[in-house]
């Protein structure tokens, strides 16, 4: 897509963080036990492929003993990316801004398990016929019959329509580029992920008597009928 | 009690007062006490295809502003016993269908009959709502054509959502799908939807498919419903759906070419143009 509307576009992504519990106050100390692990599986060589919080919770009230810019310096002077603290002394967190660290809270892993929480889809199990519009908001649509001409299903997640899609569909409608369109039979009047769409004057040929789905891959809308065989260029049905 | 019956298309010129006068004949042929009322008020068509045209006194519209007795508009059908036709005004317009004037009338046909098959105008406005609010069940009649299927399906999607009984949370309307105008050669040629094509996009039971054919307008301008005679092939249609309506099993039928012999074919004679 040439002219996208917005310059900048937030996705929520869950990142692994490795969390390196301090049992030290010597910034040297850890730095050198550090280098001597390099080679082993869960050593450094690990580490450096990962954001890294510093979990200083075990240190209880000798925390203020340990010289947090030293040690930060120290690692990424070794290629690691410290990029949090955990249970920081006060003082230590008047620090974080300008060692370019953030505070890691509880509150983040609360976060990453109301995302992780399944949120149920919406069904919908007869037809979608002419004149009606269907919008699952901040779900996955399933609808268990057709969706006919004339007709709109939307969803901020996913949709899947069981039967043939006929009507308009749009799926990632808040603009989740990893949304998706499955359907029974691919002959829609306009279909579309995240805004990106493609009308049935553009699907000309590109329609499917049997499964298909339609999903981004980078600003571009692909179709793909079964069987599908997403992973090996050439196996799959991309019309 | 009576079963109310909406005959609805979406579509104009698909074939509904055509199959109201069908059905309602027919079931009244089976001895049921029917009546069948006109909502396309304005457009007064159901008293010509009934043929009672010329005994219209009072009408729908009046009954609802109270200026005569349900029993004084009525009109007696002179072919079959416990048929009764309700015309509609032709001077007012749709606006004159009130829900509470509606109401009454319906209610008050309930305790005498046992069907009521409402002929809706066409379109989705207010006649149409008028026409649909009270039914039990609906025939909804398409002919074997992108837009008319999609303006039955728009209809379809209103029964479920815009009716008493969607509205009040009662069972929904039963509804069933009545093809008409079907013509298997054209459809073998593929230039006409097959039944099979209609029934995907609809999803609804089938109550029957009517062959095109050259009896209908003949029937019509003679006032004379195309069910009374047998020997054509879309009176003996119509006269399956009537069955499939009370419940029997019939075989579908008139829905593939006919075979036509060498003779036929060379002198370019069918059926249809012999007016059966």
């Amino acid at each position: 897509m040439p002219d996208s509307p917005q310059p900048v576009h937030i996705k929520g992504r869950v990142h692994p963080l490795a969390m390196l519990l301090l049992r030290s106050t010597e910034a040297g100390d850890i730095a050198s036990h550090l280098d001597s692990m390099r080679g082993e599986a869960d050593g450094p060589d690990l580490l450096a492929r990962s954001l890294i919080c510093l979990d200083c919770s075990w240190l209880g009230e000798h925390k203020d003993a340990l010289d947090l810019p030293r040690l930060v310096h120290t690692l990424r002077g070794a290629g690691l990316a410290p990029v949090a603290v955990k249970d920081p002394s006060p003082a230590q967190e008047a620090l974080l801004p300008s060692l370019g660290c953030i505070k890691f809270e509880e509150q983040a892993r609360a976060m990453q398990s109301t995302k992780a929480e399944r949120v149920p889809p919406m069904v919908v199990d007869r037809p979608v016929r002419c004149g009606q519009t269907i919008y699952a908001k901040g779900r996955d649509l399933i609808v268990l019959a057709g969706v006919n001409p004339g007709a709109e299903v939307l969803a901020d997640g996913n949709i899947h329509v069981y039967g043939a899609l006929r009507g308009r569909a749009l799926a990632g409608a808040l603009g989740d580029v990893e949304a998706r369109v499955h359907c029974g039979q691919f002959l829609p009047e306009l279909v579309g992920v995240a805004g990106v769409y493609l009308t049935s004057d553009e699907l000309v040929g590109r329609t499917s008597p049997g499964p298909a789905l339609c999903l981004l891959e980078g600003e571009e809308l692909t179709i793909h009928a079964a069987p599908y065989g997403l992973a090996e260029p050439g196996a799959s049905g991309k019309l | 009690m009576a079963t109310v019956i909406v005959v609805t298309s979406g579509k104009g010129g698909v074939g509904k007062t055509t199959t109201v006068a069908a059905m309602g004949t027919g079931l009244a042929l089976r001895g049921k006490r029917v009546v069948v009322i006109d909502f396309d008020v304005g457009l007064r068509n159901l008293d010509l295809i009934m043929g009672c045209e010329r005994r219209v006194v009072y009408d729908f519209i009046n009954v609802i502003h109270g200026e005569a007795a349900l029993r004084q508009a009525l009109i007696k059908d002179k072919r079959v016993d416990s048929l009764f036709i309700l015309p509609t005004s032709q001077t007012r317009d749709k606006d004159a269908l009130t829900p509470e004037g509606v109401q009454v009338i319906i209610d008050q046909l309930r305790e005498e009959f046992d069907y009521i098959l409402c002929d809706s105008p066409a379109g989705i406005e207010h006649g149409a709502m008028m026409a649909m609010h009270h039914a039990d069940e609906a025939i909804v009649v398409c002919n074997p054509e992108v837009s008319s299927v999609r303006d039955s399906d728009r209809i379809i999607g209103l029964l479920a959502s815009k009716t008493r009984r969607a509205i009040e949370g009662h069972a929904p309307v039963r509804e069933r799908l009545l093809i008409t105008r079907y013509d298997p050669e054209r459809v073998a040629r593929g230039e006409m939807l097959s039944v099979q094509d209609v029934q995907d996009i609809l999803a609804v039971p089938l109550l029957g498919v009517i062959p095109e054919s050259r009896a209908i307008l003949q029937a019509s301008n003679e006032g004379n419903p195309v069910i009374l005679d047998g020997d054509t092939e879309a009176g003996q249609a119509y006269a399956d759906a009537v069955a499939r309506l009370s419940g029997e099993e019939r075989p579908l039928r008139f829905i593939t070419p006919e075979k036509r012999g060498f003779l036929a074919k060379l002198f370019g004679k069918d059926k249809k143009a012999r007016g059966a």
